[in-house]
């Protein structure tokens, strides 16, 4: 019986030291977010800087802080497995400026705004985490913005943004793998379709 | 502990399915009648482009933002008792007791509703509905349907937004005077969706002008969305809806 209750304890003080080592830090990654947050509105949003000056800053800081190689990975799905090392590339490319394009618009809109965070909630996924931050809004309930955050090797990027409870990462898979599922061109077809889409935002500004 | 046990029987017994499951469908099963959905929304892309945007649009023209901001708090004031209820409903004694405070503060310090003077106490906007209240009752959202002119929707939500419109004070306090109606319902329930659909058309288009497939796109958001719902006698886990695997080989 206290054999069996000295095994018990020693295998509950393994777990406990195995999920510790698992787990990410909660206030660094809440830090990080902070950071990017931060400097996103006052680096950039509230800087008076040119309009190209500002997309530049934009770029150099979504691209440090996104993991856009992870995130590609993930809104491909399954069709990231069969997809080419060339279409990968392709895609990856492609993905990587029109979210930043975009993001940098979403970004503009938070002008005269700020992110009260939350505190961090844990992930099943491995290395990764949760924080929590709202956005109060002139009119009507705060904005429920999430961020899921991914430590690797000591760094963290930022792999989800959760909008009001939508992913944007899983958003687009399911965007994503329907257009690949109905279209006969298929992966190369999306790439075209993103590409031309990138353009439109180009020259639109 | 012995009526929880029974309560969870009996809800068990009328919502059989309910309790061994999830309330939610998965992505796989959610949408049986896409392809009559597709044409749904096509029809409500067109009618959005054609009518709904062009009148959001002179809106935003012949009014200010202040102005919008305090049709939208009167509009909020106005349906807050609809969350009051669903929230007793919902057996949730606290957020009932805030929405009760929001109403009777409004509607007198915040002049009729046209300040939201409540927020700045503390006691913030949280509205809830119908739909809301039969999900916590264990009602599966069921599969999901693009409704004309209204948008993505599942019948339970179908039956709840109905329930809501039809719960609306306004229309309970002219509906023995046809007179009434006329003047006054009827232009406030055209100035309560305009005011309503005002925020959901920079969503609308922001999230279908980058989208590959619109369709799915607002499918995904919409039924993301419904994930916050939870059946109060199902024991889900505690983890975020939005907790998914990132099941990718690392490279």
């Amino acid at each position: 019986m206290i054999k069996t209750k000295i095994f018990a304890f020693a295998v509950a003080i393994v777990m406990m030291a195995t999920s510790a080592n698992a787990e990410v830090n909660a206030k660094a990654a809440e830090q990080f977010v902070k950071d990017t947050t931060a400097k996103g509105i006052e680096q950039i949003i509230n800087a008076d800087i040119s309009q190209k000056e500002k997309d530049q800053r934009f770029y150099d800081l979504l691209n440090n802080a996104l993991d856009l190689d992870f995130i590609g990975q993930f809104v491909l799905g399954r069709n990231w497995r069969t997809a080419t090392l060339e279409q990968r590339k392709e895609f990856i490319a492609v993905y990587r400026d029109l979210n930043i394009a975009t993001w940098s618009k979403r970004f503009n809109e938070f002008k005269g705004k700020n992110f009260v965070f939350k505190g961090t909630t844990p992930s099943s996924s491995k290395g990764q985490i949760f924080v929590d931050s709202v956005v109060p809004m002139d009119q009507g309930e705060p904005a429920k913005v999430v961020w899921r955050v991914r430590e690797k090797n000591g760094s963290y990027k930022i792999v989800d943004i959760i909008i009001e409870g939508v992913s944007l990462a899983q958003s687009s898979r399911s965007e994503y793998t329907a257009f690949i599922k109905n279209n006969p061109g298929g992966i190369n077809a999306l790439i075209a379709d993103l590409q031309a889409k990138l353009k439109a935002q180009q020259s639109a500004k | 502990m012995k009526y929880t046990n029974l309560s969870f029987a009996v809800a068990c017994v009328m919502m059989t399915s309910a309790c061994a499951t999830s309330i939610h469908r998965t992505d796989e099963n959610a949408d049986p009648y896409e392809s009559v959905n597709r044409e749904i929304f096509a029809f409500n892309d067109s009618f959005y482009e054609n009518i709904g945007f062009p009148i959001e649009r002179g809106y935003r023209k012949i009014t200010t933002k202040d102005i919008r901001d305090r049709v939208a708090d009167f509009v909020a004031n106005m349906d807050e008792p609809i969350s009051t209820v669903n929230y007793f409903l919902q057996l949730r004694p606290k957020e009932t007791a805030v929405s009760v405070a929001r109403f009777v503060i409004n509607s007198t310090l915040g002049l009729a509703g046209l300040f939201d003077v409540a927020s700045g106490w503390g006691l913030e906007q949280d509205p809830t509905t119908t739909g809301a209240t039969l999900a916590s009752w264990c009602i599966a959202d069921g599969p999901y349907i693009v409704v004309p002119f209204v948008g993505p929707s599942t019948p339970r939500n179908l039956i709840g937004s109905s329930a809501d419109f039809l719960a609306d004070p306004v229309y309970w306090m002219t509906i023995n005077d046809a007179n009434y109606s006329a003047k006054i319902n009827y232009p406030y329930t055209f100035v309560k969706y305009t005011s309503k659909y005002e925020s959901y058309m920079d969503l609308y288009l922001d999230l279908t002008k980058n989208s590959v497939d619109p369709y799915v796109t607002i499918r995904s958001a919409y039924l993301q969305n419904q994930r916050k719902y939870k059946c109060r006698f199902a024991k889900e886990e505690e983890a975020p809806s939005y907790d998914f695997d990132f099941d990718i080989e690392e490279e």
